[in-house]
């Protein structure tokens, strides 16, 4: 008969987890407490944690893991912390998939008691992923989805930010995303995206039209995210998302994590290096970037239109090709 | 029972998204030596045995059954 493996901190409970660049294993419990240390951490390292009071935030709830596990958090705080939420839920129109994602929120914030608005991208952006998609595809582009609908996403969410005059955005970007989209900066050679990325949040005070963002799992591994969702019992869909694999995120994660099991704790060195360094360069690199607004939807942007209108124009010239089905 | 030339003590079924796979094993054998022999990143999965979820310092033995979940299914 084998012994089970006990938790490494309370020596009572079965592991569940090993922390690799701990050198431990964790119990349900233990990692509970320890994924809600690092939340907690990450927003003081901000300066954000007792400014929270009286607040009004807006989560980005997509069903998945982390902003499952960022909502679940941050109600748990919201209590301790005075300040009020509501999750807005992106639908992409990408089938199945954003049908399992929409009902799974819904479900979410009803046991929770937190309010919710759903947006379409259809009726905001006037297109779907699904249309964007074949779109792209029709005309060849090598534009990958993923990066039409990240771009859409992000210019809904701070949309539907400032219509719900809140204070903060909050995502549930985690450790691993961070460390990859470094990475893919440093790939592309994009200084700016480094500069900009230099703090856990995008504090954008100096420009009121950009809703300053969050990011509580900002400390914790995609992979004790994942334990701690499934051990907390929420509810997932069995569907990824069909466009994930085009994505060049797709291969960095396979790197990544290749590189932290044989040396643990990398992530967490590259994490520290990007903060450095984006801290370094920050100023050079943003100060003669001059914050115009876009001339179709008013939104602050570096150039003269924003990216999420360049992108409308581009898919509208493109389907325009062979009477595409853009309608907006 | 002897298993591709070697005595082997038991037999572990691992369990993916996709696929089913059969591993000899010899008397507590890791879990992380179980994925590493079928090129599996640990660091890039959860594992569950016989339905509960575990570390992969805990050991198998005959007849157990793992189950691997990749920890990202997302862009």
């Amino acid at each position: 008969m084998i012994e089970m493996v006990l938790c490494d901190l309370c020596k009572k409970r079965k592991a569940v987890i090993k922390i690799r660049y701990a050198g431990l294993d964790f119990c349900k419990e233990c990692l509970s407490k320890f994924v809600e240390q690092k939340v907690m951490l990450s927003l003081k390292r901000i300066g954000i944690l007792n400014k929270l009071s009286g607040k009004y935030l807006v989560i980005a709830l997509s069903g998945g893991k982390d902003s499952t596990n960022a909502t679940y958090i941050m109600h748990k705080l919201s209590q301790e912390y005075d300040f009020k939420m509501k999750a807005v839920f992106v639908d992409e129109g990408i089938g199945e998939y954003s049908r399992q994602r929409r009902a799974i929120v819904m479900d979410l914030c009803r046991k929770l008691g937190i309010e919710y608005r759903i947006v379409t991208m259809k009726e905001e952006v006037g297109i779907s992923t699904p249309e964007a998609v074949s779109i792209l595809v029709k005309s060849r582009s090598s534009i990958k989805p993923c990066s039409v609908c990240g771009v859409f996403r992000r210019y809904l969410l701070n949309k539907v930010a400032l219509d719900e005059n809140a204070d903060y955005v909050v995502t549930g970007h985690n450790l691993d995303d961070e460390v990859q989209t470094f990475i893919m900066s440093l790939i592309r050679g994009d200084i700016r995206s480094i500069a900009r990325e230099a703090y856990s949040s995008g504090c954008e005070d100096d420009v009121p039209e950009l809703v300053s963002r969050i990011k509580p799992l900002y400390l914790v591994y995609e992979r004790e995210s994942l334990v701690y969702f499934i051990t907390h019992g929420f509810k997932r869909t069995s569907l990824s998302c069909p466009y994930a694999r085009f994505s060049m995120r797709y291969a960095i994660r396979e790197m990544i994590n290749d590189l932290e099991y044989r040396r643990p704790g990398m992530k967490y060195r590259i994490l520290a290096l990007k903060e450095r360094l984006g801290k370094s360069i920050r100023e050079k690199v943003l100060s003669n970037i001059e914050i115009r607004h876009c001339k179709i939807c008013g939104m602050p942007s570096s150039r003269d239109v924003c990216r999420a209108c360049e992108l409308k124009e581009f898919l509208v010239k493109l389907s325009q090709n062979y009477k595409g089905i853009y309608t907006k | 029972m002897v298993i591709d030339g070697l005595r082997r003590e038991g037999i572990v079924v691992v369990k993916m998204r996709n696929d089913v796979k059969r591993v000899a094993v010899n008397n507590k054998t890791k879990v992380e030596k179980i994925l590493l022999k079928i090129g599996i990143n640990p660091e890039s999965v959860i594992v569950f045995k016989n339905g509960k979820l575990t570390t992969e310092d805990d050991y198998v033995e005959d007849g157990d059954e793992i189950e691997v979940l990749p920890v990202s299914s997302g862009g």
